[in-house]
């Protein structure tokens, strides 16, 4: 089968769709970026524009209805906290903007002067408070919310939704930024996504490989958005219960589950749990990979191994 | 193995055709996707919660700008986060370099 693929940017990091009808090529990624460029508008934290920026603009408590969009992003990065215990949680805004992490990424520069910080928990999930039925939501005082860690798997998904719903007929894959989201029916050998620790990595012919039929693959890593304050590196990945970047043994995990959403909370819930991961990982039944700081590589949840390694 | 969901309830289902149906005038392509996926949310997270009597009014806008606006039954006031209680699990083979059309890595 001949897939066709177009490349891009979007959300301060790579775009790529690939369908498997290429007649099917411009109609699905027109409907990616539109699903893309809402989430941004809704989501963003960049951007004083957006709805979130100006939902949770002033001091105080903050309260409004918000859209359909920004709700479901909500409830999604609500879920991911209660699904793990609080270890990727949507209030970890200040403490990234306190790492040096306030501006896109583009933008953050990569070397500075020394920063003093904290061991400080984050204020937690609980104190934003979702009313699904009427979209009204609540953010306690002193919360700064940041929907990064589950909003561009959630724009994977609803733009692979999206495409396929556009196109009519064959199959999807969306990948923003390593968030790989696939929707419709996968070319008959399954979409065969490499696996990388960095998602701007060119295809090599000796990169461990998977093929996927439906659901979703994501990967969380240490080793990409860096910066370095005081000679002190610097990572996004925010530890709610310490306030700063993850400190554990994982410096990336891959994780393939029913959606990209559940893979990426899976994922950047196992940078922070550290050590205690890949027991997580395996009782929840979930396919991953981790590497650790040394690059050795764990295996889990039925993760399959190398092809090389298999015969 | 798919981590088990609740059935919507007949009024569920028929609430958010409802609010879906009303959201539609005014509302782009994206907007009516929200909305009809923001109430199999709405269904999901509230799970075990009762309907109130009173209706509500609100209005958003979509990314075209246009205004819709609904009248809705409320749930319950309790916010909840709760949706299904596990991540969903998927399953991977190994794959050949050779067809990868994708990476997936941090970034």
């Amino acid at each position: 089968m001949t897939l066709a693929a177009s490349r891009g940017s979007a959300l301060g990091t790579s775009m790529h769709v690939v369908v498997t009808d290429p007649i099917a090529l411009d109609t699905a990624t027109a409907a990616v970026a539109e699903v893309v460029a809402a989430i941004d508008v809704a989501c963003s934290r960049f951007r004083d524009d957006s709805e979130l920026s100006r939902l949770q603009a002033g001091d105080g408590r903050r309260e409004g209805i918000v859209s359909p969009l920004l709700a479901l992003a909500l409830a999604t990065a609500l879920r991911a906290a209660e699904l793990t215990g609080g270890a990727v949680d949507p209030t970890v805004g200040e403490a990234v903007r306190n790492a040096g992490y306030d501006v896109d990424f583009e933008s953050v520069a990569a070397d500075g002067a020394p920063l003093r910080l904290a061991v400080v928990p984050v204020p937690g999930w609980r104190r934003i408070r979702l009313y699904p039925a009427t979209r009204r939501v609540e953010i306690d005082a002193g919360v700064e919310v940041d929907l990064g860690a589950t909003a561009k798997a959630l724009a994977a998904d609803l733009a692979a939704a999206a495409a396929r719903e556009a196109i009519g007929s064959g199959g999807v894959l969306v990948n923003l930024g390593g968030d790989v989201s696939v929707a419709g029916d996968a070319p008959e050998e399954g979409w065969h996504v490499q696996i990388a620790e960095d998602s701007r990595a060119a295809i090599t012919p000796d990169g461990e490989t998977i093929a996927i039929r439906e659901g979703g693959v994501a990967t969380s890593s240490t080793t990409v958005r860096r910066w370095r304050r005081g000679g002190v590196e610097f990572h996004h990945i925010i530890d709610p219960a310490t306030g700063l970047p993850a400190a554990g043994p994982w410096r990336t995990v891959t994780v393939v589950a029913g959606t990209c959403v559940d893979a990426n909370i899976a994922s950047t819930a196992a940078i922070v749990r550290g050590a205690t991961a890949a027991a997580w990982l395996e009782a929840s039944g979930l396919p991953a990979r981790l590497v650790d700081r040394s690059g050795a590589m764990t295996r889990v949840g039925g993760w399959p191994l190398p092809r090389a390694q298999t015969s | 193995m798919a981590a088990p969901k609740r059935r919507l309830t007949p009024a569920e289902r028929d609430r958010g055709l409802r609010l879906r149906g009303r959201l539609t005038t005014g509302f782009g392509v994206l907007g009516t996707t929200a909305v009809a996926l923001l109430a199999v949310v709405a269904a999901h997270t509230h799970a075990g919660s009762s309907t109130s009597a009173g209706t509500v009014t609100t209005s958003s806008v979509a990314s075209s700008g246009a205004t819709a606006t609904t009248t809705t039954t409320p749930s319950t006031s309790t916010s909840t986060s709760t949706g299904s209680s596990s991540l969903s699990t998927g399953s991977a083979s190994s794959g050949s370099s050779s067809s990868a059309s994708t990476v997936s890595g941090g970034s």
